[in-house]
């Protein structure tokens, strides 16, 4: 477990376990938590790439800023639309949203 | 006057085609213009007659058939021959232009009183003046094509006559059977025509008779019988005489004029003109003469116990065309041809004259007649003036004619001949006397009848007389002018050797005393004979024929009749039953019906193709298969978001494997 | 030495959280156990020395975007929906994916440099903000723009049918 290894693996663990949530979790809201962990896991990546093999720059962590503040609205957007379903369809379980069947 | 002979067969034909289309506005119907017409054609003829009886050197060519006179036009050309139509004037013609036209326009006269009140009258008119044209457009040709031309004419006149009342069936049977009979004694006669056309290369009888009788000679034997086949025909000889008993069912001016003196005679005609062929061959003289004898006998046999009047001369007709025939086979024309002219003069005016007695008493049949001579004075006394000269007593027309034709079978040594023609002759008078006595003579067997005749009007009575002079007179007037007939008939130069005369010299005076005595003889028995018989019954006719069942019945019954029947049975309606046959099953059932069955099989192959391939597998299929691809398609429409996701992230994996340089 | 047993137990404390909130049925707890794995990559981003995103990563995530998950949460559904089954049809494919990921990137990553001895951290604030102002100023007025996108939708979005 070398650093810069170290930090890669667990950020693509968290992309799996992410990607996993996202893909198989029922609750709509558990889809947006395994988003939320993609989202860190990109962070993760972008920082320790910086740090090991950029050392002078920054951009790296710039790029984590950015994420951030994007994951932030989407958050917002995504909880607000869980809000709106949850309002008219009375189930956040995914699904039950088959409107675009067909 | 010979310039314009071609007039004389023109105007009957005008005369005819205006009655036709303008008849029914014209006074009488237009039968005046029939009138005029033969009128103005006998006028012409005997001027022709006298002006080369009197100027012989108007006949300016020589030919084979004597001097003559020709005129001729260029109708068309097919190929290298030339059609043409001519008019040719020589002895015969003119004898014969005269004796046509005269008997023409005495029966159209006779028949303005004859057929008045009766349907048609006036395409009667128009039918006779057609006819006339006809025979004269024969008499008058100078070649082939125009002589059968007028001669077919002259069969669809007949039929149109004979069959002039069809609403009768028996009339319209009767044309029928006149026409097909003669039509194929006509085929003989074409192929002989044809025949002579090959031979020769040309269609004038002139220029044949003058220059090819060279290369005639070997088929002369062919020809000559060929030619024989329309004489049987149109003059009703044996075998083809069965049509004129039943031409009787014509109106009784057909039957004088056609039946008696004209169309009939063409048959004679065709063996005087075509002599020169003839001459050529032995047998073929033969055969014409037995033709002859034999006919000349055997209607003489049916006459003897016909009793209807009109068929007791139907029979006369046709045993006297006979006589005529025997004297062209002996090699004699001249004797035949003026037994012609006599035998129209008086049959026409018996005729005539049994029309008259028809007219009066309503009937045909004889046993319904008796002592009409009280009632109807001149038809009795022109028909006995008739009657006079076809039994051949002495010194009338028929007298000279008949001795004629004997003297010339007997000057050629044919015996046999001799002796039916003298049997014949006997008969004749036999069966003639008979008519005339169970007609005019005795008492009244039905009293009703006698009771409503009477004597027929002027129309009808003059013609009567006016042929009676003839009838009576043309044999003596040759003979006391020292002018014998030769001279003015003066037939072919190398038949002028087969002269009655020159026959006559090489068999001396003796042969001549011979026929003389024959001739009287039949006369005088046949006179007595029949005398006896119908006017003091003995024997009783009526006992003889009950005693006689079986020659009664040889003597009555017609024996041809059945037979052409049975041949036309089997030569038509069998194949005409055949080909019915063939074409119900082979050409309907099979073929028609095939194709229409062919067509439904096409069609359900054409269906099963339309259904199952067309339909199914492109029509269908495609719409299954579009309906399959876009189900399953739309199984990956499942609006689950979450599966869409899976689809990216295999996506980005996949991205991913590039990037990293899996795929290379 | 010290740095191993840190890493490793920030690691630990990243992992086994995030596992655990993408399988609890309870989705509740998820969110709770998501709160705990997001701190712990704050704490992995301050081993980086990364010391603004350390502060930022708590603020905004753990702190702002936790919460907010928390209040929908529990402002969607009742708790009887937290007992049911947490897995939908998919979710073996999902694993295998998931798996694959894993394998993959391990070993992409193995094949990486080693890169040389780490120099000293040096405070970040400074040439982060450079960054963001002078080099990087378009993405970050965008991304203003698209915070204030996302403001605008949430609010348009929860206020409803208008009557």
């Amino acid at each position: 477990m070398s650093g810069l290894f170290g930090y890669l693996l667990i950020g693509a663990i968290l992309l799996a376990l992410g990607i996993y949530g996202a893909l198989a979790r029922r609750n709509l809201l558990g889809v947006l938590i395994g988003i939320e962990l993609i989202f860190n896991a990109a962070n993760i990546n972008f920082v320790a790439l910086n740090r090991y093999l950029h050392p002078g720059q920054s951009l790296g962590q710039a790029a984590a800023i950015f994420v951030i503040a994007l994951a932030a609205a989407e958050a917002v957007v995504g909880l607000a639309l869980v809000l709106t379903i949850y309002r008219n369809f009375r189930t956040v379980l995914s699904e039950n949203l088959n409107l675009l069947k067909g | 006057m010979l310039e314009h002979a071609y007039l004389i067969p023109l105007l009957p034909l005008a005369a005819s085609l205006l009655i036709l289309f303008f008849g029914k506005r014209l006074p009488l119907e237009g039968a005046f213009l029939g009138i005029l017409a033969a009128g103005w054609g006998l006028i012409q003829s005997i001027a022709i007659l006298v002006s080369i009886y009197v100027h012989p050197e108007l006949l300016t060519n020589a030919g084979a058939s004597g001097p003559f006179f020709e005129m001729s036009w260029d109708w068309f050309s097919v190929g290298f021959t030339r059609l043409e139509v001519g008019v040719l004037i020589d002895g015969m013609s003119a004898m014969m232009l005269a004796v046509v036209t005269l008997v023409s326009l005495l029966v159209q006269i006779y028949s303005v009183g004859y057929q008045h009140g009766k349907e048609r009258f006036g395409r009667f008119f128009a039918y006779l003046s057609f006819f006339t044209a006809a025979m004269l457009i024969l008499v008058v040709s100078n070649n082939l094509f125009q002589f059968f031309m007028g001669w077919e004419l002259m069969g669809l006149c007949s039929y149109l006559l004979i069959g002039f009342e069809f609403e009768r069936p028996a009339a319209a049977y009767a044309g029928r059977k006149a026409f097909i009979t003669t039509r194929i004694g006509d085929l003989g006669f074409y192929l002989g025509l044809l025949l002579l056309f090959t031979t020769t290369g040309s269609l004038n009888f002139n220029i044949i008779g003058s220059e090819h009788l060279g290369t005639l000679a070997p088929v002369a034997t062919l020809i000559a019988l060929l030619l024989l086949c329309g004489t049987i025909g149109k003059s009703a000889q044996v075998p083809l005489h069965v049509w004129l008993p039943d031409a009787m069912e014509g109106p009784t001016p057909v039957s004088a004029l056609i039946h008696a003196a004209t169309m009939v005679a063409a048959g004679v005609f065709l063996l005087a003109r075509f002599h020169f062929v003839f001459a050529l061959s032995e047998m073929a003289l033969t055969v014409t003469a037995w033709v002859g004898g034999i006919t000349a006998l055997g209607a003489a046999l049916s006459a003897l116990t016909a009793t209807d009047i009109k068929k007791v001369l139907a029979y006369s007709t046709i045993s006297q065309l006979g006589f005529m025939v025997l004297g062209m086979g002996v090699g004699d024309p001249t004797a035949g041809l003026f037994h012609l002219t006599t035998h129209a003069y008086f049959k026409a005016l018996l005729f005539l004259g049994a029309g008259s007695v028809i007219h009066a008493v309503h009937t045909n049949e004889m046993p319904l007649m008796g002592g009409l001579a009280k009632k109807l004075v001149f038809t009795s006394i022109t028909m006995g003036v008739a009657w006079l000269a076809i039994i051949g007593f002495p010194f009338t027309s028929g007298f000279y004619s008949k001795e004629a034709i004997l003297g010339a079978v007997y000057n050629r040594h044919q015996y046999v001949l001799f002796g039916i023609a003298a049997f014949s002759a006997f008969l004749t008078t036999f069966y003639m006397t008979r008519m005339m006595i169970l007609t005019f003579y005795g008492t009244p067997r039905d009293a009703h009848r006698f009771g409503h005749a009477h004597e027929s009007g002027p129309s009808m009575t003059i013609p009567l007389m006016v042929l009676a002079v003839p009838s009576a007179f043309l044999g003596l007037l040759f003979h006391s002018h020292g002018l014998s007939f030769d001279k003015w008939v003066q037939l072919t130069g190398k038949a002028a050797e087969h002269t009655a005369h020159a026959a006559e010299a090489a068999a001396g005076h003796g042969g001549h005393y011979i026929v003389l005595g024959a001739s009287l003889a039949a006369v005088s028995l046949g006179l007595v004979l029949s005398i006896a018989m119908y006017v003091f019954k003995t024997p009783d006719p009526a006992r003889l024929a009950a005693a006689l069942p079986g020659v009664y019945r040889l003597l009555n019954d017609r024996f041809f009749d059945p037979f052409y029947v049975k041949i036309s049975e089997i030569f038509c309606f069998l194949p005409a039953r055949f080909l019915s046959a063939f074409d119900y099953i082979v050409i309907d059932q099979g073929a028609v019906d095939g194709v229409g069955r062919l067509g439904g099989m096409l069609s359900r192959v054409h269906r099963w193709w339309d259904d199952v391939v067309v339909d199914g597998v492109f029509v269908n299929g495609l719409g299954w298969a579009a309906q399959k691809l876009g189900a399953g398609v739309r199984a990956l429409q499942s609006g689950a978001a979450q599966a869409y996701l899976l689809a990216t992230a295999v996506g980005v994996f996949a991205l991913v494997l590039w990037a990293v340089g899996v795929f290379g | 030495m010290i740095e191993k047993i840190v890493f490793g137990l920030l690691a630990f404390l990243v992992v086994v959280p995030a596992a655990l909130a993408v399988t609890l049925k309870n989705v509740f707890h998820c969110a709770l156990f998501l709160v705990l794995s997001l701190t712990g990559v704050a704490g992995l981003f301050a081993m980086l020395g990364a010391d603004f995103l350390f502060v930022a990563q708590l603020l905004v995530y753990a702190g702002g975007i936790t919460v907010l998950l928390l209040f929908v949460v529990l402002l969607s559904g009742s708790p009887k929906d937290w007992v049911v089954r947490q897995v939908n049809a998919q979710w073996i494919v999902g694993l295998l994916i998931s798996g694959m990921f894993v394998g993959l990137l391990a070993a992409v990553f193995k094949q990486m440099p080693v890169p040389a001895a780490l120099v000293p951290a040096v405070p970040t604030t400074a040439a982060l903000g450079l960054v963001l102002i002078r080099d990087w100023v378009l993405p970050f007025e965008a991304v203003s723009l698209v915070l204030l996108a996302a403001l605008v939708g949430a609010v348009h979005f929860s206020k409803g049918r208008s009557r």
